[in-house]
């Protein structure tokens, strides 16, 4: 299963950004091979929709879970209608200790907010 | 021939100076592209004649002939489709109306449906010496994030040989630029303030992107310090007009009432202010 989680840099260094549609980078989470990949978000230069564009991306990129600060109501339909899951975790988290806490089912998952 | 009045920031006089300037302007028309907050009228005071709205057109997908290839959610600037499994999905919050979706469907699977985004008012307005001004203004619906298209839709009413006054929205981004597009000349309404030259400097780099002559008018002059001053005669742009603070005409403006109207100097003032424009354009 892969999981994206949106950080401030690539690398071991990389903790959580608050933000999703517009942080600078994407960890995408292999949990079979324990593996990350490192993607710059492309939303962050949109003029408009940063937030679709992200989930657009993750999408193609066959992610099935997410790990983020905050998503917004553009983002959140997107990403609902891929059947991707939301999690949420603290801001400047390592991004090891986000992954420990997933693997705990200590996140917690995003609710969903109707109007 | 067209001016735009526009400032960088926000506050510093733009209808003020606008207003003014189109009460003494013989053949003048006065449009307020400011469409999130227009407030020329409260002014100029016109009698509104014809109401129109504004729409944009939205992409509306077939999901018959839709066959999820992706194509229009590659093609979006805006990032207003995103294809998710075997299904479009469009936000026309985010869309632009551009038709880029329509053009690209190989399956001819989108159409364009229209969205109310705002309405244009026009009418004419008592001037100087009882003559009377050509007036229009867009106005945007709440809630609409996307002014430009009403900008563009209220500045096709600009009549030839009319001496039209386009009233700018603040700021430096979207709708100031699709404001100043076409002007003869812009007409920067700054404050002699740290915050004033900051953004003073930042209009007038998208003046001279756009190859736009500009002059400035320095509101509150006698306030701050001498760095628009400063800053124009190193730049080499004319200050064509200094208004002082005045507490008499601070009150009128709090009533609606025109400096023009109520003030003789204000109108010679301004009467010149016209003479210098015409001036800076035949160069």
């Amino acid at each position: 299963m892969k999981i994206a989680i949106s950080v401030t840099r690539p690398g071991d260094e990389a903790t959580l950004e608050m933000r999703f549609g517009r942080c600078p980078y994407f960890a995408v989470y292999d949990s079979e091979s324990e593996n990350f990949d490192w993607y710059e978000n492309e939303g962050i230069k949109a003029a408009s929709g940063a937030g679709t564009g992200a989930a657009q991306a993750l999408l193609d990129r066959g992610v099935e879970a997410v790990i983020s600060g905050q998503f917004g109501p553009k983002a959140v339909q997107v990403l609902e209608a891929g059947g991707v899951k939301m999690f949420l975790a603290p801001a400047n988290l390592p991004i090891n200790e986000v992954i420990a806490k997933w693997r705990a089912g200590e996140l917690k998952e995003y609710q969903i907010q109707r109007f | 021939m067209i001016v735009t009045v526009a400032s960088g920031k926000g506050g510093t006089g733009k209808t003020t100076v606008a207003t003014n300037l189109a009460l003494v302007s013989p053949e003048a028309q006065y449009i307020d592209c400011d469409v999130e907050e227009p407030n020329g009228h409260l002014f100029l005071k016109p009698e509104i004649e014809r109401e129109l709205e504004v729409d944009l057109p939205i992409p509306r997908i077939d999901t018959e002939k839709c066959t999820a290839c992706g194509d229009c959610a590659k093609a979006c600037e805006f990032n207003a489709l995103a294809l998710v499994g075997k299904k479009v999905m469009a936000f026309p919050d985010l869309c632009h109306g551009c038709g880029a979706c329509v053009f690209i469907c190989p399956e001819k699977a989108i159409s364009e449906s229209s969205k109310i985004i705002g309405r244009i008012e026009t009418g004419k307005a008592p001037a100087l010496g009882g003559s009377e001004l050509e007036f229009a203004h867009g106005v945007s619906k709440i809630g609409n994030p996307l002014t430009p298209p009403i900008i563009k839709r209220v500045k096709k009413l600009a009549r030839d040989g009319r001496f039209v006054i386009m009233d700018s929205p603040p700021g430096t981004s979207c709708p100031m630029v699709q404001t100043l597009l076409g002007s003869d000349y812009c007409l920067f309404v700054t404050e002699p303030t740290p915050f004033g030259l900051n953004d003073l400097e930042l209009a007038v780099g998208v003046a001279r992107q756009l190859e736009i002559p500009c002059g400035i008018v320095i509101n509150r002059a006698d306030s701050g310090d001498e760095r628009i001053h400063r800053y124009c005669e190193r730049e080499r742009i004319p200050v064509l007009l200094e208004i002082p603070f005045d507490r008499d005409l601070a009150f009128a403006y709090s009533k609606g009432e025109a400096a023009v109207m109520m003030n003789s100097e204000m109108a010679v003032k301004f009467k010149e202010l016209y003479q210098r424009i015409f001036e800076e354009v035949g160069r």
